[in-house]
């Protein structure tokens, strides 16, 4: 059995070292880096600074903001994304008509890359050759969803689409996997349909709320596929997510030290939030 | 009202929340795959034209009019996504193996992996730029394949590790009694059996390589442009011929869709654990 233990040591390794060289170091660059004034032109040779790059980053009031949009941001289309993929999970979960076929389209963003969803609502939504926006504007609407001030609430939207298919899924398997006696139970003692969600599945699914919140929830703040290809967190920084301004700072204004220091402060919001995450995806998934 | 009513009204309900919502979600893609298949003509007709007589125009420009790399583009997201998806079940799956039978990683590693599945990845884009640009791997195919084994590690651990956990282990204990060793249970017993499992994640790990975004961009130049990245670069240098662009996301999004019809009894496994954003 000593050699077996050692031959598991040795099935360990190659991740182990993956793991090290992929993760571990470039995570510690990470920290060394925020500390140093690499910039895209001298990043072979840059000085220590100190935490004059946390300074710059603290004292930024597009920092600020975009840690402000991504909060608000995730608020909404979590919150959204729950309540519609709740919503959508109890209305299927019961005999309908062309059930598969539904389903089928309900998941269907989530096979798509969001930045190809994100250039298929470019299209969709523009002035002047989007079909919606045509249609919009035919109903005495607004024309052009992605300028302000609706572009915000178009990037949100985009975020619904993309993610409640998950938030269903989740939720939908959970509906399934309920027993039924509980519910018969509350229909025998004359519950209505509000207070068995309220009073028996709503506690029941907790477990998988949780899941698809803490996931989309982290998910979101770090959104930066759809949003950078529909407006680039612009106009000026209107929709700059925390993702967005670390690309900018570091790619855009070549800052590569100071976008670090601002992943280092990202990573501290995260931490509480991530470690509650991964408590409970532990105990509740494998 | 009476139950009956009451029972056909809330399915009518639930039938129109459904219908309306897939109807919403599936649009963006259909009308995309539409425009690939109008005339230049017809994509700028008002008010749009719902029944037009199609051309496959877009995507002969896509694959073979000059100035467009797509086809390359098509290529390296292949080859890079292929790669990822091999080494990914290479690596994971002894390790995977060990966790479970000989428990040594399960204290640490584990929950390492799944902090990993939940760090944005601009935690490691900036940091994976300047060791690439120094060691010669910045734009190459062979960078973006590491990167995405990173990024794809959670998701291949974790669903190895719950898929041999339900695998029974008399088997393997009876191949012991008869002097096997670990490696070749691991071979010829563990394998056999996890292979809908080592399909899920090599799939899985495939769809989202290919759907990678923010590491391509940042880590390619011209060279290892991937079908992502390519298309971003349609959008904003050739913003007008919205037909081509069509096209060129219509042919992308193919592979995985093809690829998810197989997995979606462990989509939602795949994106609780997998390298999504």
């Amino acid at each position: 059995m000593v050699q077996e233990r050692r031959l598991g040591y040795a099935f360990l390794a190659p991740l182990t070292l993956l793991l090290l060289g992929l993760a571990v170091f470039p995570g510690l660059y990470a920290y060394y880096l925020s500390a140093l004034d690499a910039s895209l032109e001298t990043f072979r040779s840059p000085r220590f600074i100190g935490l004059a790059n946390y300074v710059r980053v603290l004292t930024d009031r597009e920092f600020y903001g975009a840690v402000a949009f991504s909060v608000r941001y995730t608020l909404i289309v979590v919150t959204l994304e729950l309540v519609l993929g709740l919503a959508l999970a109890i209305a299927l979960n019961r005999e309908l008509r062309g059930k598969r076929f539904l389903v089928s389209l309900l998941l269907l963003p989530l096979m798509v890359s969001p930045v190809l969803l994100g250039i298929m609502f470019r299209l969709t939504l523009n002035e002047f050759i989007g079909t919606v926006s045509y249609y919009l504007r035919a109903a005495g609407f607004p024309g052009n969803l992605l300028a302000p001030p609706y572009v915000p609430y178009t990037l949100m939207t985009v975020d619904v689409v993309q993610w409640t298919p998950f938030t269903f899924l989740i939720l939908y398997a959970g509906l399934r996997s309920i027993p039924d006696e509980p519910v018969e139970a509350a229909i025998v003692d004359g519950a209505g349909g509000w207070q068995i969600l309220r009073f028996v599945v709503l506690p029941l699914l907790r477990p998988l709320l949780l899941t698809a919140a803490f996931l989309r929830g982290i998910d979101a703040f770090k959104t930066f596929d759809t949003i950078q290809i529909l407006t680039a967190g612009g106009p000026g920084s209107l929709t700059t997510t925390a993702s967005i301004y670390v690309y900018k700072t570091a790619f855009l204004t070549g800052h590569l030290g100071r976008a670090n220091a601002a992943v280092v402060i990202l990573l501290l919001l995260l931490s509480i939030p991530m470690s509650r995450a991964i408590r409970h995806i532990l105990r509740s998934t494998p | 009202m009476t139950g009956a009513r009451r029972k056909l009204l809330t399915t009518a309900g639930a039938w129109a929340l459904a219908a309306a919502c897939g109807v919403l979600f599936s649009f963006p893609v259909l009308n995309t795959v539409l425009t690939s298949l109008k005339t230049v003509a017809d994509i700028s007709s008002t008010p749009p034209k719902w029944v037009f007589a199609p051309t496959l125009e877009h995507y002969a420009n896509v694959f073979y009019a000059a100035g467009y790399k797509f086809s390359q583009f098509l290529a390296n997201s292949l080859l890079i996504s292929l790669a990822c998806s091999a080494l990914l079940v290479v690596v994971c799956l002894p390790a995977a193996y060990s966790i479970v039978r000989f428990g040594i990683g399960r204290a640490r590693l584990l929950p390492a992996a799944v902090s990993l599945r939940l760090l944005p990845p601009v935690t490691f884009a900036i940091p994976f730029f300047i060791l690439y640009s120094a060691s010669g791997l910045l734009d190459t195919r062979t960078g973006l394949v590491l990167v995405n084994l990173l990024g794809n590690i959670p998701l291949g651990l974790l669903i190895f590790v719950s898929f041999i956990q339900e695998l029974p282990q008399e088997l393997e204990e009876s191949a012991f009694l008869d002097g096997a060793t670990a490696a070749q249970a691991l071979r010829h017993i563990v394998f056999p059996l996890a292979y809908p499992g080592i399909g899920a994640v090599a799939i899985l790990t495939f769809i989202w390589t290919w759907n990678e975004f923010l590491f391509a961009l940042m880590l390619t130049i011209n060279k290892a442009t991937t079908v992502t990245v390519g298309a971003s670069l349609f959008v904003t240098a050739w913003g007008v011929l919205w037909g081509d662009v069509a096209a060129a996301i219509s042919v992308a999004v193919v592979p995985t869709l093809l690829f998810s019809f197989f997995v979606q009894r462990y989509l939602v496994r795949g994106i609780t654990l997998g390298a999504v954003r």
